[in-house]
């Protein structure tokens, strides 16, 4: 029974993993990730809102000679 | 030391028990895979060889080469925690990573290579996918990744040019520029032999545009919703598909989406230039999401319906043409196997996406076993399984379908004629009733491995869900998939190629360096389709079907990259003073060396006009002296530039050859330098934090 109780988080974690994996493969970096890293590292800075970390992403991802973009044949 | 403990088997014996079971099956579906003649064998022993293999090669070597090659450490920092800024550093969980960097890793490559090489027979290009993928593929993105990710992530020329020396960087730059201009030529000229004289194809292709703009608006309006825009743009695609019969059933409409290659060539190239300079939210961004999930599903779809439909394979375990008189790509079985299929066994291109995101993203070191052997275990999967899907094809279908029309003719009567000659019979009733239930006017001479895959496709999924009834819409939906993520590719690809231009000829020409002004880009978007435009045009027009120059092509430079990648591995392993493993590196780089230089040569100077590209060009400028026309000819002119594209391809095969040649000459002259060395000389990142940073 113990593990049932646990389900529900572990679900959760699963759900938000994939999430994660769904992203990267298309070059966005988790925004929570990036969210608590701007709080401890540099609380001074304004942090990005969503979606000016989604549409920074969007452009990184294939912008000139960085290469992000690049799919193998 | 701590590693190798790490690794080795639990001192429990049921873990011995367990992988000696495995061995012991694995050798036996090797076995009936192998030795099994006359009767046909189920693909379920396929797939069991090859995850067998899998698992003990993930088990064993790269546990060996983790702990005694590289001896990787888990308390050294990696550039991912040192440089950790939460937007390109990002530490990040490892089975995250390992999608990531499949993703990155698994494109068409691996779905066309195999088809093709199914001319021969299933059991040549098996092997060659499980002992290239053990030995030298999965090798080559372990080694890179690590290699990478110790020194600050990278690229794979900067660390040429560290570890080698200024000119080899400079030749392994000039080789991957090469190499994406073959690439883009010979995946634009696989969806352009997919449409050719299909409407519905051609209709469901030219739909993901409009579809993709409707996407990438809906993510200005709703930024970051990228489950509602990928489901809304999943739907519409699939809407496209069933309306795509009907626009093909309609007379009215059916002609507006029918054209001939050379017509889809000059669409695809005028595509790629504008594709290339729209901004990037509008088409490249939402398609590349669309893709890039539904190579995930589809791959997925595909491994489940092997299972469950459990297909018999119907091609033989070798064929006659073995002997290098095949009609889909000429030329001996060495060398031509091992160029032929690159994804799946090896593939250089995977050095450049190792040197790229992926090391920037791994929390820590031992995670590269998993990361760069692992995913590349995962996508030489998808070459069998692509494999799987043409030899379940009836034989004779799956000649008639790649042979081009030069050899059988463009009428049924003549292909089943000319194919069942060969050996596999076939009626010219089966070819019309294989097409119809595609719902395609056609399917002879489709060489380019899409079309196969998708009957086989159809095939196995129809098999699972839906029937004969389904065939139709599994087809295009095949067809489907292909195409969008080779467009994808071309349109990023044609912005790297850009970039590439600009770089090199900058450093000429200053004014080119200006990425962001509009003259100098659209100068070098202009180059960069010129260049793979040039050769999927002569792709198109070639009465052996173009894949049978342009794949070798292809194949040459992507082993090519690899061995350039190996030479590099090798290297690094003799300056770590690792020359004892350093075999390990040194085994697939000879191999890719000897393939890449055999065909290579074979390209150059075979007698064979088939195989030879001097040859081929000796023969039309005889036929020309003499006032013939040879086809697909029709007047001087068309001959003289079937003479020039000759030319063109030798004089590229043989700047290849030089590359491999040349990095040879550096691995081996650095390797030496530092075996005389008595000390450790890599130039790898510092070991841990600095200590201000250290909290």
């Amino acid at each position: 029974m113990n593990c049932l109780c646990n389900l529900g988080p572990e679900l959760g974690r699963l759900g938000r993993r994939l999430k994660e994996t769904a992203n990267l493969m298309i070059g966005i970096q988790d925004y929570e990730t990036y969210v608590a890293h701007q709080g401890r590292v540099h609380p001074e800075r304004p942090v990005l809102s969503k979606t000016e970390f989604f549409r920074l992403m969007q452009s990184r991802r294939y912008a000139d000679g960085s290469g992000r973009g690049l799919r193998c044949c | 030391m701590a590693t190798l403990t790490k690794h080795s088997p639990a001192s429990g014996g049921w873990t011995y028990v367990i992988w000696a079971a495995i061995a012991i099956l694995g050798a036996f579906a090797l076995g009936i895979v192998a030795l099994h003649r006359g009767e046909t064998i189920n693909a379920v022993w396929l797939v069991t060889a090859a995850v067998c293999v899998y698992l003990l090669a993930y088990r064993f070597y790269s546990v060996f080469i983790a702990d005694r090659v590289l001896q990787l450490d888990p308390r050294r920092v990696t550039p991912a925690v040192r440089y950790n800024d939460g937007l390109d550093f990002v530490p990040t969980n490892k089975n995250v990573v390992f999608g990531h960097h499949f993703a990155a890793i698994a494109g068409a490559g691996p779905l066309v290579g195999p088809v093709l090489a199914a001319q021969m027979g299933y059991l040549p290009g098996t092997l060659w996918i499980l002992v290239g993928v053990v030995f030298a593929g999965a090798v080559q993105d372990f080694l890179i990744l690590f290699i990478s990710t110790r020194r600050d992530g990278r690229s794979l020329g900067e660390i040429i040019r560290s570890e080698m020396g200024n000119v080899p960087g400079i030749v392994a730059l000039f080789g991957v520029l090469m190499i994406m201009i073959i690439l883009l030529a010979v995946l634009a000229l696989v969806v352009v032999k997919a449409l050719t004289g299909s409407p519905w194809g051609t209709f469901t292709v030219f739909a993901t545009i409009p579809i993709a703009v409707l996407m990438g608006i809906y993510s200005r309006v709703r930024p970051g919703r990228i489950l509602e825009m990928s489901l809304i743009g999943f739907v519409l695609l699939m809407a496209s598909i069933v309306f795509g019969r009907t626009v093909a059933e309609t007379p009215s409409l059916a002609p507006l989406f029918t054209y001939s290659g050379p017509t889809l060539a000059l669409i695809l190239i005028g595509y790629g230039f504008i594709a290339s300079i729209l901004p990037v939210w509008l088409v490249l961004a939402p398609r590349d999401y669309l893709s890039t999930f539904l190579k995930i599903g589809t791959i997925t779809a595909l491994a489940l319906g092997i299972l469950v439909v459990q297909p018999q394979m119907q091609m033989p375990a070798v064929s006659r043409f073995v002997d290098g008189t095949g009609p889909v790509f000429s030329g001996g079985l060495f060398p031509f196997l091992f160029i032929t299929i690159a994804c799946g066994s090896v593939s250089g291109f995977h050095a450049l996406i190792a040197s790229g995101t992926t090391p920037k993203l791994i929390e820590n070191e031992v995670q590269t076993r998993l990361i760069g052997y692992g995913a590349m275990l995962m996508e030489s999967f998808v070459a069998i399984m692509a494999l799987i899907a043409a030899c379940v094809l009836e034989p004779g279908a799956y000649f008639a379908m790649n042979a081009p029309a030069a050899l059988i003719g463009t009428t049924v009567d003549q292909a089943a004629q000319t194919v069942s000659n060969w050996g596999f019979v076939i009626t010219p009733d089966m070819l019309t009733q294989l097409a119809s239930d595609v719902g395609e006017s056609s399917i002879l001479s489709r060489a380019g491995g899409a079309p196969t895959l998708a009957v086989g496709m159809a095939h196995i999924l129809s098999g699972a869900v839906g029937g004969k009834t389904m065939m139709a819409f599994w087809y295009h939906f095949a067809i489907l998939f292909e195409a969008l993520f080779i467009l994808t590719t071309v349109d990023a690809g044609t912005r790297v190629t850009r970039f590439m231009i600009q770089d090199l000829l900058g450093t000429a020409i200053p004014a080119f360096k200006r990425t962001q002004a509009l003259l100098p880009n659209l100068m070098a978007t202009a180059l960069a389709v010129a260049a793979w435009g040039y050769f999927l045009y002569q792709g198109v027009v070639d009465p052996l079907g173009g894949i049978n120059s342009l794949w070798p092509l292809f194949g040459i430079s992507n082993q090519m990259l690899a061995a350039i990648a190996l030479t590099l591995a090798t290297v690094v392993l003799f300056r770590m003073k690792h020359e004892r493993y350093a075999w390990v590196a040194i085994l697939p780089t000879a191999w890719l060396a000897i393939c890449t230089l055999t065909a290579g040569w074979q390209k150059l100077f075979d007698s064979s006009p088939a195989i030879g590209f001097l040859a081929h060009g000796a023969k039309y400028r005889a036929a020309l002296a003499n006032g013939q026309m040879l086809a697909p000819a029709k007047n001087a002119l068309e001959m003289s530039r079937i003479v020039t594209n000759d030319y063109v391809n030798a004089g590229l095969t043989l700047i290849f050859m030089a590359v491999v040649v040349i990095m040879l000459v550096y691995g081996v002259t650095v390797s030496r330098q530092a075996l005389r060395s008595h000390r450790v000389s890599t130039r790898e990142a510092s070991y841990e934090l600095p200590v201000q940073s250290r909290a």
